[in-house]
């Protein structure tokens, strides 16, 4: 699984990171710049409650 | 492959506002005459409870009303998410129906559009961040801790005087940077505004009188604070002093006194009601329900999540944009000069996005909401409301946990721009 951050819908909003941080980092703006990273197994539920918290739907979710 | 969430009917990968326009005509002949007669900030039914028309108004699903010089309403959380995201299409120029011109002229940066908002914003954005706001929780802890300590041993307490009100006061004149003692007189202006009269024409007259002198004490402020700057109060950089010190722009220039007081009485105006607001409405529904109440004295590790479904359940602000392209949203077709209003609150309770919305459930996979926006224009402020309100909770569990409504004086409620609190009667020992 992957997760893509799209950094033109990215506000500042922090909520992914608020949710899981452990998979989404922010600047010390708030902004996520992470891009598009490849999800462990054990932290793709996590990966998923943050993409679902981010108001903007900025954060894609990809399976194989 | 894409996935999307399952409760999101229009897809996580659908930003772009829906296509297949009605032409003109077809697309109120089933709205009724309640909301070609709706007057959004005055409305008595919503003012009760907006609810109940605001799963109306999701069923057309854009209504149209004459009133207020005419305006779409935009209720679907995939439409108002579409116009909030769209800066090019919809400009911030008014946010307000019927258009009104602020004593400032164009109030910085809310009402700016880019490429002028991206100037301020990048630089207002640094100032109110995660990283500064974690460095203010202390600070804002302590006001809490004041605020409450007299009610200690009381038998209830006003909230909203009290606590909800003066809590982003004190603590905005610590985050501005204000002299001691200038937080009260800024109030004090504050309460001659909203004071006195039901008269919205008169309202309007005394707000931006208000604004005027807002504006001009601002202006002083910063004229001194450049002329003298002030070592910050516990390393932390009061907003006017960043302002002073700020160099903007591929010139590097410096902000003239006019901008700065623009931005600031803005940012102060933008910080006071909304937090006090969301802070009053989640305590009226923890006030009435014990069951929620006990959970986040026994576990305030729930408080931020709880919070978060609380202004879901209540996403407060309502705004308007000005329409400047040919755009449809909807299915809804619209031209340039139109006006809309965003229901961020209805938004909240859209079940094609949440599960059974009208009931508050901590535990709800999907909690995101609109009321701190989105695109562009999104809260600026919203990293320290969160803090403020998060902090505000976590005190008033562990200093009172028995509080609860008084069922004698039921809460005051208002909509409008903001949906809001007037009064909330707590009672605070033991049942």
């Amino acid at each position: 699984m992957k997760v893509t951050v799209h950094a033109d819908r990215c506000m500042g909003h922090a909520m992914c990171n608020a949710v899981a941080p452990e998979v989404y980092e922010i600047d010390d703006d708030g902004y996520n710049v992470m891009g598009t990273v490849e999800i462990e197994p054990d932290k793709e539920a996590l990966a998923r409650q943050g993409a679902a918290a981010c108001p903007e739907r900025a954060i894609e979710v990809t399976t194989d | 492959m894409a996935e999307t969430d399952p409760r999101e009917a229009a897809g996580a990968t659908s930003w772009a506002v829906s296509a297949g326009a009605e032409t003109e005509g077809t697309a109120h002949a089933h709205c009724p005459a309640w909301v070609r007669d709706l007057n959004i900030w005055t409305d008595e039914g919503l003012h009760r409870d907006p609810y109940p028309q605001y799963a109306e108004l999701r069923s057309y699903p854009i209504g149209r009303s004459d009133r207020l010089g005419g305006y779409y309403v935009i209720s679907r959380y995939d439409d108002v998410l579409a116009v909030l995201q769209d800066a090019v299409n919809f400009s911030n120029e008014h946010l307000f129906v019927p258009p009104t011109r602020d004593p400032s002229g164009r109030r910085i940066p809310i009402e700016l559009d880019p490429p002028e908002h991206g100037l301020y914003k990048r630089m207002l954005a640094g100032f109110f961040s995660p990283q500064w706001t974690r460095r203010f929780e202390p600070t804002v802890r302590g006001i809490v801790r004041d605020l409450l300590a007299p009610h200690v041993g009381r038998s209830e307490l006003e909230f909203m005087s009290s606590v909800a009100v003066p809590l982003p006061f004190r603590a905005m004149a610590v985050a501005f940077g204000l002299p001691p003692g200038d937080a009260d007189l800024l109030r004090g202006w504050d309460d001659q505004m909203r004071s006195g009269t039901s008269d919205l024409d008169a309202r309007k007259r005394a707000s931006a009188s208000v604004r005027v002198k807002l504006l001009g004490y601002f202006a002083d402020l910063t004229a001194a604070r450049r002329a003298e700057p002030i070592a910050p109060a516990d390393g932390l950089v009061g907003m006017v002093d960043a302002l002073v010190a700020a160099r903007v722009g591929e010139d590097k220039r410096e902000l003239e006194l006019d901008e700065m007081a623009n931005i600031c009485v803005t940012m102060w105006n933008a910080s006071l009601h909304t937090t006090a607001n969301v802070l009053g409405n989640t305590m009226v529904h923890l006030a009435a329900r014990p069951d929620l109440r006990d959970r986040l004295v026994a576990d305030p590790s729930v408080i931020r999540e709880a919070l978060e479904e609380l202004m879901r359940y209540e996403s407060i602000v309502a705004q308007a944009r000005l329409v400047r392209g040919e755009v449809t949203v909807g299915g809804r077709a619209m031209r340039p000069g139109d006006h809309v209003v965003t229901l961020t609150g209805s938004a909240g309770r859209d079940a094609a996005v949440y599960e059974d919305p009208d009931s508050i459930d901590f535990d709800r996979p999907v909690k995101k909401h609109l009321m701190f926006g989105a695109g562009l224009h999104r809260c600026i402020g919203s990293h320290v409301a969160r803090m403020e309100l998060r902090v505000a909770l976590e005190e008033i569990h562990a200093t009172f946990p028995h509080y609860r409504a008084d069922p004698a004086r039921p809460s005051r409620r208002h909509t409008g721009l903001e949906r809001g609190t007037e009064s909330l009667h707590l009672l605070l020992g033991a049942a």
